[in-house]
């Protein structure tokens, strides 16, 4: 690298510490000329070749608008390329952390309420287990759905419009609850839109419902789930769908950590244990034999995959 | 290096009932059958073998077409070389090294255009990376002293189901596969090569070192009846191990024991990002990232393409988005494990016996070759009944352990013999060959598509990033406006 290219590599390089830093674009990476060691003859030429410009105050930085300087820099390919994260980005990188806060409060808010009151957990259990079934879409083996009279598609269709049903079920075991609509008024105790419009639960005959339930051996599966489990399942896919229709999902991918961090410690918080022991006391629950026998319920008895 | 992770108490291999397995279904029991790459990239960093196993990104430090094209190029090309002063068909001596060097000029520029590089392009290959490369061997004289009598074997693949490495007071069994650049018995080398590296540089290219070790092993590993049959009595234990870049020749120690504790750690970090059900993984993974956008890593081909992403703000949907495709990046992998990863195992696993019942593999005999067809003799079945096999590779030399695989196709069959056509003018050693389906084959072939796979999840995840920097844009790019129908779950909010 000449000693030129070394000059332009420490204005690059200026430019995006103060970028990191949180300085405005406007008044980014300028530095003293005497700073950078350039010599006249060296501004006069950078200025000319429009890599650099200057401030009022005769500072000078990387023209970084002038997209034609990456052409001649090839080696500086990666500081480009930072360049162009924090530039671009600077926006949706604010708006993810405020994002974070928000969805920080929200289950904060809602642990306290189920800790004030028990009253919220069959609606949080209701949703929760809910979606957790929806979204798996209860595989089971092809012999067992075929003998209950389900096509394969069928199975696939029946048991998502069943999954609100199976949800209130298994919400009964904690607490009262009658229908879905009961369990999405939690949705404006939380500050929320009524989610009912766009939330809307099927309504799943009884007779096919119980069919599905002899085919997975539901009531043998259930019945040795026990309260903290049910109540850990349900709260953690809740807090992701809330979250999710709160539009608090973390847009940047680097942030999702410090997102999954959150829901933990206010699960965490709640039931006063740390993220290890979550999982552990979860997961001996779930290896406990009759459950492990049947094939199903690994993929659908989880925490959510994006936590 | 290796982000620290605590090493597995064993290795979970698929059992009996698995290997058997008719109609697999579900997660799978089972840990994959790693490549060297694979390792290569754990031990980078988590990210990358995350990339690798779920967004089916491959080397990490390969680096992006066309330098893939070119190493590539280079290597089959000193291979090419090689052979040709062997041969004779080039000969070097009685002319001085300019002269040598001219010669050498004019095969590289005929070679680079048959595999279908420009004549510039192959002109700027031969400055930046055969020229140098050239010099220095005819200057120690490594080129000019090959003979007829030398021997070197080159794109050797390896494979071995439990390959021992120490760990504390015991050792830990893994499986790996790989292949080998070149082996020279001559000069007994194991040899790595790249087109990475530049003329001052003092250490070889970034975890170079650490490849050629890991297939050392690999080969170290293997038992006399695993390998070819003329390799009785080589003991590859007292080779040398080098990476070769077109500047220099990088001795690398045998013994390295910073080296097993990496590979202790990448084996870890592949089964749990693969198999555990562990909820922590994600997190653990990205929290254990070898860089940050702050501080990127210098090499890594991943910072800012696959990782800190440019993040648009449309289509606004994106977290659902990701949130919905997660799962099926899991789920394409283990379609890879049922399909390409269990192959792997019941190849080494299973009896010679059993992988021919199975049809897994079927036995055939060499009747001639010439150019680049092979006339094949099928053994204990009827060629007619071929079905399947019309792109294959077949292992002319070795067995399914160690040997070179060449992909070949099908173009006529006449009675019980077959005649395939092979994609590389290599010269075919053996007169015994394994006939194998192949990892790229049409769909009518038993053997699994895997790369197939692969790609969906490198599209998915490329889908996963697209986007618009302004509102105007978004709803000009049908696909945006198509992700939002989707995955948007927010109308009345966005209004």
């Amino acid at each position: 690298m000449t000693v030129g290219e070394k000059k332009v590599e420490r204005l690059l390089q200026a430019l995006i510490e103060d970028l990191i830093n949180g300085v405005e674009q406007r008044e980014a990476g300028y530095r003293a000329t005497d700073d950078l060691g350039l010599l006249p003859s060296e501004q006069k030429y950078l200025f000319k070749a429009k890599i650099i410009e200057k401030n009022s105050k005769g500072m000078v930085r990387f023209k970084f608008a002038n997209i034609e300087t990456r052409k001649q820099f090839k080696s500086f390919d990666l500081l480009f390329k930072q360049l162009d994260y924090f530039l671009k980005n600077k926006e949706v990188l604010d708006a993810d952390l405020q994002r974070l806060e928000n969805a920080s409060k929200l289950l904060e808010n809602l642990v306290k309420k189920l800790k004030d009151s028990q009253e919220h957990w069959p609606k949080v259990i209701a949703i929760g287990w809910w979606k957790m079934l929806e979204s798996s879409a209860l595989p089971s083996e092809v012999d067992e759905i075929l003998k209950e009279g389900f096509s394969p598609k069928d199975w696939a269709i029946k048991t998502v419009q069943s999954s609100p049903q199976l949800g209130i079920e298994i919400a009964n075991r904690v607490g009262k609850i009658d229908s879905s609509d009961e369990a999405l008024s939690l949705f404006s105790e939380l500050g929320l839109r009524n989610m009912g419009e766009v939330f809307i639960p099927f309504d799943g005959d009884n007779g096919t419902i119980q069919k599905i339930k002899k085919v997975l051996k539901w009531n043998e599966c259930v019945v040795i789930l026990t309260q903290e489990t049910i109540k850990m399942l349900g709260l953690f896919w809740f807090s992701l769908v809330v979250l999710e229709f709160a539009n608090l999902l973390p847009m940047i991918e680097e942030n999702s950590p410090r997102f999954i961090g959150i829901i933990w410690t206010n699960v965490g918080a709640l039931f006063e244990k740390d993220q290890l022991k979550l999982i552990d006391d979860l997961k001996q629950n779930l290896e406990i034999s009759p459950l492990q026998q049947m094939s199903w319920t690994t993929d659908v008895f989880r925490i959510p995959e994006a936590i | 290096m290796t982000a620290i992770r605590e090493p597995l108490p064993r290795w979970r291999y698929p059992d009996t009932q698995t290997l058997s397995s008719v109609f697999p279904s579900g997660r799978p029991p089972f840990a994959p059958f790693p490549t060297v790459t694979n390792l290569v990239n754990a031990n980078l960093c988590p990210v990358a073998v995350y990339h690798d196993l779920l967004h089916g990104l491959d080397n990490a430090l390969m680096g992006q077409y066309p330098q893939e094209k070119r190493g590539e190029l280079f290597q089959k090309f000193i291979a090419h070389l090689k052979f040709a002063i062997r041969n004779g068909s080039l000969t070097l001596t009685g002319y001085d090294i300019q002269t040598q060097q001219g010669r050498i000029r004019t095969h590289f520029l005929s070679f680079a255009q048959r595999e279908g590089f420009s004549l510039n392009e192959a002109g700027d290959l031969w400055r930046e990376y055969v020229e140098p490369y050239s010099r220095r061997k005819l200057q120690n004289g490594e080129l000019i002293n090959i003979s007829p009598s030398d021997q070197f074997f080159f794109e050797i693949s390896v494979a071995n189901d439990h390959i021992p490495f120490a760990l504390d007071a015991g050792i830990r069994n893994y499986p790996l596969r790989g292949r080998i650049d070149e082996i020279d018995f001559t000069n007994r080398r194991i040899i790595e090569r790249t087109i990475k590296g530049g003329s001052t540089d003092n250490t070889p290219p970034l975890l170079k070192d650490y490849q050629v070790w890991l297939l050392a092993k690999l080969l170290c590993s293997l038992e006399l009846n695993q390998m070819p049959s003329s390799w009785n009595g080589i003991r590859f234990q007292d080779f040398s191990l080098f990476v070769e870049t077109p500047f220099n020749d990088f001795p690398i120690p045998f013994d390295n024991s910073d080296f097993v504790t990496h590979t202790h750690y990448s084996y870890a970090w592949i089964n749990d990002i693969s198999l555990s059900e562990s909820p922590r993984v994600n997190q653990e993974v990205f929290e254990n990232a070898a860089c940050t956008p702050v501080n990127p890593h210098p090499v890594c081909a991943h910072p800012f393409i696959n990782c800190f992403v440019h993040n648009y703000p449309y289509p606004q949907s994106r977290p659902e988005i990701r949130q919905a495709f997660q799962p099926w990046y899991r789920l394409l992998l283990w379609e890879q494990k049922w399909k390409g990863h269990l192959w792997q195992y019941q190849l080494l696993l299973l009896s010679r016996q059993e992988l021919i019942n199975r049809g897994l593999i079927l036995e055939a005999r060499m009747v001639s070759s010439s150019g680049n067809q092979l006339e094949i003799e099928i053994i204990g079945r009827q060629a007619s009944s071929l079905r399947g096999y019309e792109y294959c590779t077949i292992i002319p030399y070795g067995s399914v352990f160690c040997g070179l695989r060449i992909n070949a196709r099908l173009i006529r069959v006449r009675g019980n013999n077959v005649f395939m056509e092979y994609e590389d003018n290599r010269n075919i050693i053996s007169h015994e060959v394994l006939l194998l389906p192949s990892e790229i084959s049409p769909p009518i072939m038993k053997e699994p598509l895997t790369f197939l796979d692969r790609q969906t999840q490198s599209a998915l995840f490329r889908l996963q990033h697209i986007g618009a920097d302004n509102l105007n844009r978004a709803q000009q790019r049908s696909v945006i406006q198509l992700l939002e129908a989707i995955f948007g779950i927010r109308p009345i909010q966005r209004e």
